[in-house]
């Protein structure tokens, strides 16, 4: 007996039994929303020669490694936080503010938007047409004020949601997890034993009815407007891992966040907790990859990939430049395949159900964002009222105001697509993936800045044998080599066309230029940091082994994204209006930062204290 | 005056000293623990023959080789907030199979920790005119009261309102409203309003005081915690949180208005709330990972002045 027994327990309050796995992996699963995320940015993917299949599947597996880092910063130091406050312990408050408040509170202005596109284009729009208001259908996609009130009742629905509390939108996302998932199966059902002859026919026979749209070939016609706009795609089955390399910057739209809401850890317990929170996080990765390639295999056998990718060439096309376009709404897969039931009662049914992975997700919007708004007031970074909570309602309606009012303003640019707003759809993730950065560079430094802390904590003997210590590091200098060569590179192609540009559009390529240098900066200074451990003999923990990996990753994904030679995602130096808005949001943080350190100094609130660590003598 | 609010340390020597040292660091006069001192855990170290000792910290099994790793050890174990002991195979059988044992354990390295605590700060605060009182929490066995009332610079407060200052009295009560635990100072919520309101009375201006009460107000924010099943597993892996503070202490603070609640309890539930005039803080606590959380607290005679939540 004496040999099991490692512990004594007294009776003390906190002290609980382990949580579920599964619990926490619908969670991460509604984060990295296949059916909303995921089929909206597949959507996009009209211009690629590369295999969506492959794309989902390598940027599946840099995830894994973010999933690691996320599992280790959480067992090392649970309840801080989040990003928040690893980074300010780590890198430094100004960092750790600037970086946080941006990307899990600024951009989630422009988050709203998106998801109100994803309600009107996955919800309203087939609802209304499925219960017979074919103009309202059209409304709600076909006009700005369609879009528009798609994301004011976004505001709605998160607000009715932060009213309720997370008591009863756990309950809801679990409803949401589980009908959700009865409404994907029934499309499974119906692409598997459906054929692309029926398909056809019911899409010929279903747009004119439930659009009040004129007969004619919708399936050949879209096709050739498809291939009119321009569309490219890979075959489904090949691999073609070069050209699905530049999809991978598109694919983290959607699988960039399983960590998006982990932070759960039981005292007393250690190594299982570590395991469960990297399990709910990495079987969410797994089973999202696995049912898009289920998806992708169904729509390739009962829709044809060539419809699929060509339908969204056009859609997005006629957006965007005002091409033809057959089918005027978004074309979602989902309706597509209730076409293979001429039952009015079942394709309401399964949209219905299917929009439950909207509604179970739609709260995480502003969720997180409250959250760090309140955090920055408790470190009195901000007015004390933005953290008041309305007695009646009990919901913090300031730090909502904060959210909703930004929110409303960017949605109007965006629905009326002001000043190319609507172009800017990738800036919600690089933000975002800047903060990731951020936290990641922190975890690759935490065993040595706070040593104690991670000593103390479960994830101390994960460490990797010497070995493999020396592959992953010297595979990160090569690719830190090759990263500084890819953004000369580039940054040589770019300023070959410097006299060509205007004024504005050099001064983004001369911040872009900068932003690269310190980005060299910081690739050499990792590099030289991880040799110098190695060198020292000391043995390379696992969280920064994964770190190391996925820090080169994101910066990859930055790289590309801010230099853009081929003009893929459309969000660096050529487009002003996202540059700019990226640097408001940056210098919005940084005016509160330096603003309210000012102020409160002022006040005698020595505000560089709140994450310095008390000396102890 | 400038005050220093820390609570729930839950047997970190870590976290104590840190609670000691902040008189200094944020330069404040009084220093205040909020309830919880004792830890939750007994970590065997068992020795296994030839100077080598197996530990299981975190569920992560080790073995020892030497003293200097079994002082490395212990260190690490009380940082976490646990009690090392370093024992045998055969006592671990003995401990384990006999009902009560362990609780004999708890008691002699609880007061023994604590009064390891006593004697560091009574050598730390020593002519520096910093005060320092605890209130010892829900989670806290009785007999450390004794301990703590032997120190010169450490005073316990439980039931008692003592003067800050001139213009501030603080009421002070470290019991909780009942949790699924039955632990050692908690009571349902009349006989907790009957003890609270019984060290009110003693106050003389409750509009200007601090109502230093272990559980957070009901409702507040302050008191959310993972909602729990019926065999205490979190609900929904912890996303649904609930109120779990008192009731009696929204009463109270309600009825009062003081100018200032402090409160702990609620690891989870760091953050301030404003009823009306009065304050409320409860500053969370991280003390497995020996991180000290707290708030500085400046006090002017009639109402809060500053005041800043650090991660020390």
């Amino acid at each position: 007996m004496s040999k099991d027994v490692s512990l004594f327990v007294r009776k003390a309050s906190g002290l609980v039994r382990a949580w579920s796995v599964f619990d926490a992996f619908i969670y991460a699963t509604f984060s990295i929303n296949l059916i909303t995320l995921g089929l909206f940015i597949f959507s996009y993917c009209w211009y690629f020669e590369g295999s969506l299949g492959t794309a989902v599947i390598v940027g599946g597996a840099f995830t894994i490694f973010e999933v690691i880092v996320y599992a280790s910063l959480i067992s090392a130091m649970p309840r801080a936080g989040g990003d928040y406050v690893w980074q300010s312990r780590i890198l430094g408050r100004g960092v750790g503010f600037l970086l946080s408040v941006t990307g899990w509170w600024f951009i989630l202005w422009l988050w709203v938007p998106l998801y109100g596109q994803m309600l009107t284009y996955e919800f309203l729009t087939p609802m209304a047409a499925v219960l017979g208001a074919p103009e309202t259908a059209l409304w709600f996609t076909g006009t700005s004020e369609g879009l528009l009130v798609g994301m004011l009742l976004v505001c709605l629905v998160v607000f009715i949601y932060i009213a309720i509390g997370m008591k009863w939108y756990a309950r809801v996302q679990k409803f949401c997890f589980y009908v959700g998932m009865v409404g994907l199966l029934m499309v499974f059902a119906l692409l598997l034993f459906g054929n692309k002859e029926a398909f056809i026919a019911g899409l010929n026979a279903n747009l004119p009815a439930l659009y009040n749209l004129p007969q004619m070939d919708y399936y050949s016609a879209t096709i050739e407007a498809g291939q009119a706009a321009g569309t490219l795609f890979g075959p489904l089955g090949t691999v073609a891992l070069g050209a699905s390399m530049a999809l991978i910057p598109m694919m983290v739209f959607f699988n960039l966040w399983p960590n998006w809401g982990s932070t759960l850890y039981g005292e007393v317990r250690g190594a299982s907790d570590y395991k469960r929170n990297f399990w709910g996080m990495a079987w969410a990765i797994i089973v999202t990859a696995l049912l898009a390639l289920i998806f992708f295999a169904l729509i390739n056998k009962t829709l044809g990939w060539d419809f699929y990718i060509n339908a969204n060439g056009a859609f997005w096309s006629n957006v965007f430049y005002g091409t033809d376009v057959p089918i005027p709404v978004w074309p979602y897969p989902v309706q597509f395949a209730t076409f293979l039931t001429s039952s009015r009662l079942l394709q309401g049914l399964i949209i219905f159900l299917v929009g439950m992975w909207w509604f179970g997700w739609s709260g995480t919007v502003f969720l997180s964002s409250t959250r760090v708004i309140f955090a920055a007031a408790l470190d009195r970074m901000l007015p004390e009222w933005v953290s008041k909570i309305q007695p009646g309602t009990k919901t913090p309606v300031n730090a909502l105001l904060l959210m909703v009012v930004p929110s409303v303003i960017i949605s109007i640019l965006y629905a009326y697509n002001i000043v190319g707003f609507r172009s800017i759809v990738l800036d919600a993730t690089l933000v975002i993936a800047i903060t990731f950065f951020g936290t990641t560079l922190a975890a690759i430094l935490l065993p040595w800045r706070q040593k104690k802390i991670f000593d103390g904590s479960p994830i101390a003997p994960y460490t990797m044998p010497a070995w493999v210590s020396w592959i992953v590091t010297v595979l990160f200098a090569v690719t830190s080599a090759y990263l500084i060569y890819l953004m000369f590179s580039y940054a040589g192609q770019v300023t070959a066309q410097w006299a060509d540009q205007t004024g504005l559009t050099q001064l983004m390529i001369g911040i872009v230029g900068l932003l690269s240098v310190l980005n060299a900066g910081l690739l050499i200074y990792v590099t030289v940091f991880a040799l110098r451990k190695l060198l020292a003999g000391d043995k390379i923990p696992l969280m920064v082994g994964a770190g190391l990996v996925f820090f080169a990753f994101l910066d990859w994904l930055l790289v590309v994204w801010f230099w853009d030679p081929g003009y893929l995602y459309g969000i660096g130096w050529q487009n002003s209006t996202s540059m700019l808005f990226m640097l408001i949001m940056y210098g919005l943080a940084a005016a509160i930062y330096f603003g309210f350190s000012a102020y409160r100094k002022n006040q005698g609130i020595d505000v560089d204290k709140v994450y310095q660590e008390i000396p102890v003598e | 005056m400038k005050k220093f609010f820390a609570t729930d340390v839950h047997g970190s020597e870590i976290c104590w000293k840190k609670f000691i040292n902040a008189g200094k660091f944020y330069e404040v006069s009084v220093l205040i623990l909020g309830g919880d001192m004792t830890g939750k855990a007994i970590v065997p170290i068992i020795a296994q023959g030839n100077e080598r000792f197996k530990v299981t910290l975190l569920e992560q099994e080790s073995f020892l080789e030497g003293k200097d790793a079994v002082d490395q050890m212990v260190r690490t174990i009380q940082d976490r907030g646990y009690y090392p002991y370093l024992t045998t195979p055969e006592e671990v059988a003995e401990i384990a199979s006999t009902p009560g044992r362990s609780d004999e354990l708890f008691l002699e390295h609880v007061t023994s920790t604590v009064e390891r605590w006593m004697n560091y700060a009574d050598q730390k605060l020593d002519g520096t005119g910093i005060r320092c009182y605890v209130c010892p929490g829900n989670d806290d066995i009785f007999e450390i009261d004794e301990v703590i009332s032997a120190s010169k610079s450490v005073r316990s407060v439980e039931g008692q309102v003592i003067e800050l200052d001139d213009h501030h009295e603080m009421v002070s009560s470290g019991w909780s409203n009942p949790t699924p635990w039955e632990t050692h100072r908690e009571e349902p919520e009349p006989a907790l309003l009957s003890r609270i309101e019984a060290v009110i009375g003693k106050a003389k201006n409750t509009s200007t005081a601090v109502f230093n009460l272990h559980p957070p107000p009901y409702g507040s924010g302050l008191d959310e915690a993972p909602e729990l099943t019926k065999d205490l597993r979190p609900a929904y892996a912890g996303r649904s949180l609930v109120p779990v503070g008192s009731k009696s202490v929204l009463a109270v603070l309600e009825k009062y208005q003081p100018l200032l609640g402090l409160h702990g309890h609620i690891h989870e539930g760091k953050g301030t709330r404003k009823y009306k005039k009065t304050l409320c803080i409860n500053p969370g606590s991280m003390y497995e990972q020996g991180i000290l959380h707290g708030a500085v607290i400046e006090l002017k005679p009639n109402k809060v002045g500053n005041y800043v939540l650090t991660t020390g």
